[in-house]
């Protein structure tokens, strides 16, 4: 909103000096002040303000162009005021270029309202003209005809009107303006539908207004039909000041429509966000925050479905079919206004009712996400309960088991014995060691104690193929991406051995921050089936985790297992190795 | 000695096997955090201590033992474990094999194997599971480190890894104990270890190589 702000600062900008030059003019006038100086101080400011009104930085919006037009009259207005006192040469040459400038300004807003933009061709021509014709004539008057010696503008150029043709061919080009004026702006008219001739009437009247009013004292000029008595720069003022009133409260008119605007808005709204700040537009109220109830559960979510705590009772409800769907929690303040509340959230009700079904949607998402990740915690959690138990329990009793035979082997002297007991401590060793490898094919005590690493390092010196380990973790990472990875190497290594036939094998482990990637490759016979129970059951366990498994294992080309699992921050990772 | 598994029955039945073999189990604990105090007051020569202990049921063991040998070095320290973790090995035995062991808890099914590790360990010899070195060993030979060992001098090296000294390998291989090294010798030579360290720094640096190799 940078734009937006720099433009906030120019508008304050443009509206101090109009308002100096307004003091300036009123200090500057011969005293006592009169009627006809406030006119004109009062017309300009309107140009000024008018323009700054319709005038909105930063964005293409209706009338905005038009208001910059507006200020631009404003400004030359206030010069032309000035200039016309002055008697120094360059000054006064200056001051002829710009007389009447600020009427081709205001004719411009005029005729391009409500886009600023004039179509090429005659419109353009006729723009041009107002632009240059005044300043040219004036100069090529005041240059060549006028008597010589000092003045102000008006006595040098008055004094050269007072030959006829002078005064002919003046009022003729100031009447030729006003000639392509009025029909650009009648073949506007006739051009523009019914909706645009009302939505834009008061700028055009007041444009037509303007330009048959100043023709009608051109022309009276002409033919000396002018009352003396009258002060036409007061009704000149007067008739300047109507463009910049009617562009303004037309331009404003729109805007203040703000449930008119949100409509608008809406229909290209896509995201909560920009449903929320649409609504949040309308109201003025940059605090608004909208909760959606979920569909079939308790609670309430934000538009990404993340829960949010209940709103309170004066948050205003939008319902659909008798349910629910968003809360629109705003400013206490609104309460005060409770047609503007209830038309807004009228309009956004189909917008706030689609993005409550997404956000449910989300929820139900996050949902799903979390309790395959608890499946997969609650198995992991049982695999290591029975690993204990196996640990504390049969495998305690086959020990004791040992050492009783151990002692018995020890007391005994009679060689048929010793063969029985030898046969039975042999028995017992073989259960102990079947059983060990069975707990720690579980869950390796080692990947609890000291991590990943360590659990691959022991997993690849048990293994009867070399295993080469490259990469580590750059520290302890939660349970179940340890418990996963390690899964991951030892189901690729199993099948290197048992199946592939594979004479040695590869781990590669990468860590960055908030990612694991692992590839484990073997040179064996390949043709891996990606669905078979292990890799599948693999793949299920990496997407509960949010991760992916990749296998390659084309017939006689080795097999290469890839996976890759995100690594949440925050969960267990303190638990350092000993 | 001092012995201590959270296993009861369990200790129970190593302390009567080991008091059959005329070793003195002077305190039984249940887990790691009294070991000192009791080493210190029964002026204990052994330490044996189970890896898993409480209250975490990880590596308290592995822990209680590096401190006791820092603390404690002229204690003998045999730490006994479900599997043969050869990191945790490695991690005992760093600095020094002097008066330490790592053995598998089955071993206890062999009570003169036992009854003499901690034999070893007590006078400051080291005792290394035949397991753990035949897996180092094998690993080594599968990336062709030992090929160029013969079937005997593989034999000398296993024996020699586990930590018995060359009187007790000949007597084990029915050699004498100038061909054991011999044998010795030659190992050092093809494995570019340097000559014929002391005893207990031995172990050390035979496995040391086989894990850097």
């Amino acid at each position: 909103m940078t734009a937006r702000r720099t433009g906030g600062a120019v508008r304050t900008l443009v509206v101090v000096v109009g308002l100096l030059a307004a003091v300036e003019l009123v200090v500057l006038r011969p005293r006592p002040t009169t009627i006809e100086t406030q006119v004109t101080v009062a017309a300009g400011l309107a140009m000024f303000l008018g323009g700054v009104l319709a005038w909105a930085p930063g964005t293409a919006r209706f009338g905005s162009r038009c208001g910059v037009l507006c200020v631009g009259a404003g400004v030359t207005w206030f010069l032309d005021q000035f200039l016309a006192l002055t008697t120094v040469p360059t000054l006064v040459m200056l001051s002829a270029a710009l007389a009447g400038l600020w009427l081709t300004f205001l004719m411009h807003a005029t005729i391009t309202f409500p886009d600023g933009r004039t179509a090429p061709g005659f419109e353009r021509a006729v723009i041009v003209y107002g632009y240059a014709s005044g300043p040219v004539w004036n100069l090529l008057v005041l240059v060549a005809l006028a008597p010589p010696g000092a003045g102000t503008r008006e006595q040098l150029l008055g004094a050269a009107n007072a030959d006829p043709v002078v005064h002919v061919v003046d009022a003729a080009i100031g009447l030729a303006l006003v000639v392509g004026v009025l029909s650009v702006l009648v073949r506007r008219i006739g051009r523009a539908t019914p909706a645009a001739r009302w939505a834009f009437a008061g700028v055009w009247l007041a444009g037509l207004v303007l330009v048959l009013g100043g023709a009608a004292i051109v022309l009276g000029d002409l033919t000396g039909s002018l009352d003396p008595a009258v002060g036409y720069d007061a009704v000149i003022s007067v008739l300047a000041a109507v463009v910049p009133v009617a562009l303004c409260a037309t331009v404003l008119r729109s805007r203040l429509d703000r449930v008119a605007a949100l409509v608008v808005v809406l229909r290209d709204a896509r995201s909560g966000k920009q449903v929320r700040d649409a609504v949040a537009d309308a109201l003025q109220d940059p605090t608004l925050d909208v909760r959606y109830p979920r569909v079939d559960a308790e609670g309430w979510v934000d538009d990404a479905g993340r829960p949010t705590p209940q709103p309170g009772p004066d948050a205003a409800l939008i319902e659909s079919d008798g349910r629910t769907v968003a809360a629109v929690v705003h400013d206490p303040a609104l309460r005060y206004r409770p047609d503007l509340l209830a038309a807004v959230t009228a309009a956004a009700r189909l917008s706030l009712e689609n993005v409550a079904l997404r956000a449910d949607l989300l929820a139900q998402l996050v949902e799903v996400r979390t309790s395959r990740a608890r499946i997969v915690d609650a198995a992991d959690a049982e695999r290591r309960r029975v690993e204990r138990n196996l640990h504390d329990g049969a495998q305690q009793h086959l020990l004791l088991a040992s050492a009783v035979l151990g002692r018995l082997r020890s007391r005994n002297a009679d060689p048929d014995l010793a063969g029985l007991i030898g046969d039975a401590a042999e028995a017992t060793r073989a259960a102990h060691a079947e059983l060990r490898e069975l707990a720690r094919g579980l869950h390796p005590p080692l990947l609890t104690s000291e991590g990943l690493d360590a659990a691959l390092e022991a997993l690849a010196a048990r293994l009867p193929l070399p295993v080469a380990l490259a990469g580590t973790t750059r520290r302890r990472l939660p349970p179940p991406v340890e418990t996963t990875a390690y899964y991951v190497v030892a189901e690729a290594l199993t099948n290197s051995v048992k199946h592939a036939g594979a004479s040695r094998a590869a781990v590669h482990v990468q860590h960055e921050d908030a990612r694991l990637e692992i590839e484990v490759a073997d040179d064996g016979a390949g043709g891996a089936a990606p669905e078979g129970p292990g890799l599948q059951g693999l793949a299920d366990r990496l997407a509960a985790l949010g991760g992916r498994l990749e296998v390659q294992s084309p017939p006689g080309g080795g097999t290469t297992l890839r996976a890759c699992l995100p690594v949440s921050p925050g969960r267990r990772e303190s638990q350092g190795a000993p | 000695m001092v012995l201590a598994d959270d296993a009861p029955l369990f200790r129970a039945g190593v302390a009567a096997l080991l008091s059959e073999q005329g070793i003195a189990v002077v305190a039984q604990l249940g887990d790691a955090s009294a070991l000192r105090d009791a080493v210190d007051r029964h002026e204990a020569d052994v330490a044996v201590l189970d890896v898993r202990m409480p209250p975490t049921f990880t590596t308290e063991g592995l822990e209680a033992a590096r401190e006791l040998r820092r603390s404690r070095p002229g204690v003998g320290v045999l730490v006994l474990s479900q599997y043969a973790e050869t990191r945790h090995a490695v991690s005992l035995l760093r600095g020094s094999g002097a008066g330490v062991g790592y053995l598998l808890k089955e071993r206890v099914s062999d009570a003169e194997h036992l009854a003499g590790a901690i034999r070893r360990v007590g006078a400051g010899g080291t005792a290394v599971d035949p397991d753990l070195v035949r897996t180092a060993l094998g690993a080594a030979r599968a990336i062709d480190t030992l090929a160029r060992l013969t079937a005997r001098e593989y034999d000398v090296l296993e024996l020699m890894a586990q930590g018995h000294s060359n009187p007790a390998i000949a007597r084990k291989l029915s050699l004498t104990s100038k061909t054991v090294e011999t044998h010795v010798r030659h190992i050092f030579t093809k494995l570019d270890l340097p000559a014929d360290p002391d005893q207990d720094r031995r172990v050390l640096a035979v496995l040391a190589s086989l894990r850097t190799s």
